[in-house]
């Protein structure tokens, strides 16, 4: 069974990296790993409510914009088992991320492209040991 | 008699009745002697008959000569006083077309203008008068030329040649000037007049003042042009950002593997250069966004000190920064319009390794207007021609896209102003950023002697768009 909090044995927290970009999506979970985080991917929205069903994690890092479901439709889902998780957006597209409704966007922190490695680490960082 | 006979004879008038009293006179006279010569013809000698007959007859005959010549003579005057009274009818008839006709071109919108085969003017309407700026007085009998501009003179001698050859020309679209040395865009149908008998004896010119809606036309195209830009920029843009973040991304994830310092110095490198094309990106997606103005009133004032702090960055240390600026009112989008100071005055920084680069403020009735001035390098003129060209840029390569002062006009012109530049090479240059002060709608119309010149139509002008042309500096 799976505890409440994503973290594992070790108590390493766990972070769903999701992006249909694959470079993205590697170099982030690379990134991610080197800073000690488990790291869960999915290269869709759907693959990571697949994924979510059998793992926990204590953050989302998603792209915005992908192939089917965006990031924030993932989110708002994800929140439905597990509310107030902590959540990324990762988007090149500001103005289309800022239409969407306030409600939706509680508790989600965005990430513009083209960040840094420091500028994601940082604020994940900043996430998590809240 | 029946009113058709009397039709038919004409009024009695006294030649009329005088004739007819001699003809009744020898009537009588015949009937005598017919009479005189029927009771005495047993008793007369063959001579006196003879006699009788010979004074008789013609008398007779001229009875007959007579009436037929009354009648002939009646009906001459009766047709005549028809012909009078139809001619009479065409005439005035003939009047109240041309009172018509020459009302419809007095009122008529477009000038109407009429000339002779060697061009010179032989009627002038209203409208002529509102688009040229001469009266009917000055310009009768003025050789059409003068409201051609000179560079215009060979093509109106074409026309010319064409309306003696009888051809007329449709909507044709050219220059003309009017009497202040205005140039303005006119389309002219011009077509050759003949008299009666079909003869070439003038031409008559509809001209329209066109120059508003060319400028609206350009306008269009060019925002249509830039807009078709400004998307594909954005787009540009928002895909590289992906690889750049990809690269920005690895570049760490190596740097967290090695050690070697060789290795992690150019990696450094590498993340600069990333880090420039971020810069870049972030430009183009700067001014890009899609249609979101948020024009309000504001202050200049407040703009430029935001600005000029913002922009201090690009500052080299030999340079004054001078800001000189009092309260001064606008409708502009707040933000977009700091964009605009701010690279306006990071352009002055570059081009001021050591001086001063001084903004200003300055009330142009309606317009605002924001002075960037600088004693840098300054333009020469080719290049202030071509300064807010999109993708002209005087930097090295990498180190600018160029587009900003094109974007910031564009900018600038959505909002209904303009910006301008004067430049001395060696001296500095001035870049002059005007803003309307009300909303476009409203600047002009009700305001006596403010705005763009009435261009005559008065009333029936079609309201203005955002595009107004400012006053040229």
């Amino acid at each position: 069974m799976v505890s409440a909090s994503g973290r594992g044995p070790g108590g390493r927290p766990a972070i769903l990296v999701v992006d249909d970009d694959e470079g993205i999506r590697e170099n982030l979970a690379e990134l991610l790993a080197l800073d000690g985080y488990r790291i869960v991917t999915a290269a869709s929205a759907e693959e990571a409510l697949t994924r979510l069903e059998s793992e926990d994690v204590d953050l989302i890092l998603t792209d915005f914009q992908m192939l089917g479901a965006t990031g924030v439709e993932l989110i708002e889902e994800a929140r439905r088992a597990r509310p107030a998780l902590p959540a990324i957006v990762i988007t090149a597209h500001p103005y289309v991320y800022e239409q969407i409704d306030e409600t939706q966007k509680r508790g989600v922190r965005l990430l513009l492209k083209p960040f840094g490695a420091d500028e994601v680490l940082d604020l994940v960082a900043s996430i998590l040991r809240d | 008699m029946t009113p058709a006979r009397r039709k038919r004879f004409g009024r009695i008038t006294a030649a009329v009745a005088a004739r007819w009293i001699v003809i009744g006179g020898l009537s009588v006279l015949f009937a005598i002697f017919v009479v005189a010569i029927g009771l005495q013809a047993p008793r007369m000698t063959l001579a006196t008959l003879l006699l009788g007959i010979l004074i008789t007859a013609p008398i007779g005959a001229a009875i007959v000569a007579l009436a037929f010549y009354d009648r002939s003579l009646r009906r001459a005057t009766h047709e005549t006083a028809r012909a009078e009274k139809a001619a009479q009818a065409s005439e005035s008839g003939f009047r109240e077309a041309q009172v018509r006709l020459a009302a419809i071109v007095e009122s008529s919108d477009d000038a109407i203008l009429g000339k002779t085969l060697d061009g010179q003017i032989t009627t002038w309407n209203r409208g002529a008068e509102r688009m040229y700026g001469y009266t009917a007085t000055e310009a009768i009998g003025q050789p059409v030329s003068i409201i051609v501009p000179e560079d215009r003179l060979d093509e109106l001698s074409q026309i010319m040649n064409r309306i003696r050859r009888g051809e007329p020309i449709h909507s044709f679209e050219t220059v003309r000037v009017r009497k202040d040395g205005r140039r303005i865009a006119a389309s002219i149908t011009i077509s050759p007049i003949r008299d009666s008998s079909g003869q070439l004896t003038g031409a008559a010119t509809i001209a329209r003042d066109v120059t508003e809606q060319k400028e609206l036309q350009r306008k269009l195209l060019e925002s249509e042009r830039w807009g078709s830009m400004g998307r594909l920029a954005s787009f540009v843009a928002h895909e590289i950002n992906t690889p750049l973040t990809n690269i920005s991304l690895l570049t760490a994830s190596i740097a967290r593997r090695v050690q070697d310092q060789e290795v992690l110095t150019r990696l450094g490198k590498i993340t600069a250069q990333g880090k420039i094309a971020a810069s870049i990106t972030a430009e183009l997606l700067k001014f890009g966004k899609p249609g979101t103005m948020n024009v309000t009133e504001t202050d200049l004032s407040e703009i430029v000190r935001a600005a000029v702090e913002q922009a201090d960055v690009f500052r080299k240390p030999g340079t004054l920064s001078r800001v000189e600026v009092h309260p001064l009112a606008c409708r502009a989008d707040p933000l977009r319009i700091q964009e605009v100071i701010v690279n306006l005055l990071k352009n002055a920084y570059d081009a001021t390794p050591k001086g001063a680069v001084t903004v200003t403020l300055e009330d142009r009735g309606d317009f605002a207007a924001v002075l960037v001035s600088d004693t840098g390098t300054g333009m020469p003129p080719d290049v202030q021609r071509r300064i807010f060209e999109p993708f002209f840029t005087t930097k090295r390569k990498g180190e600018g896209t160029g587009l900003g002062l094109a974007l910031s006009k564009n900018f600038v012109v959505a909002h209904g102003g303009d910006i301008s530049v004067s430049s001395e090479p060696g001296r500095g240059s001035t870049f002059t950023v005007l803003l309307p002060k009300n909303a476009p709608e409203s600047a002009g119309a009700d305001r006596p002697g403010g705005g763009r010149p009435d261009n005559g139509r008065g009333a029936r002008m079609e309201p203005r768009t955002v595009e107004a042309s400012p006053p040229s500096i």
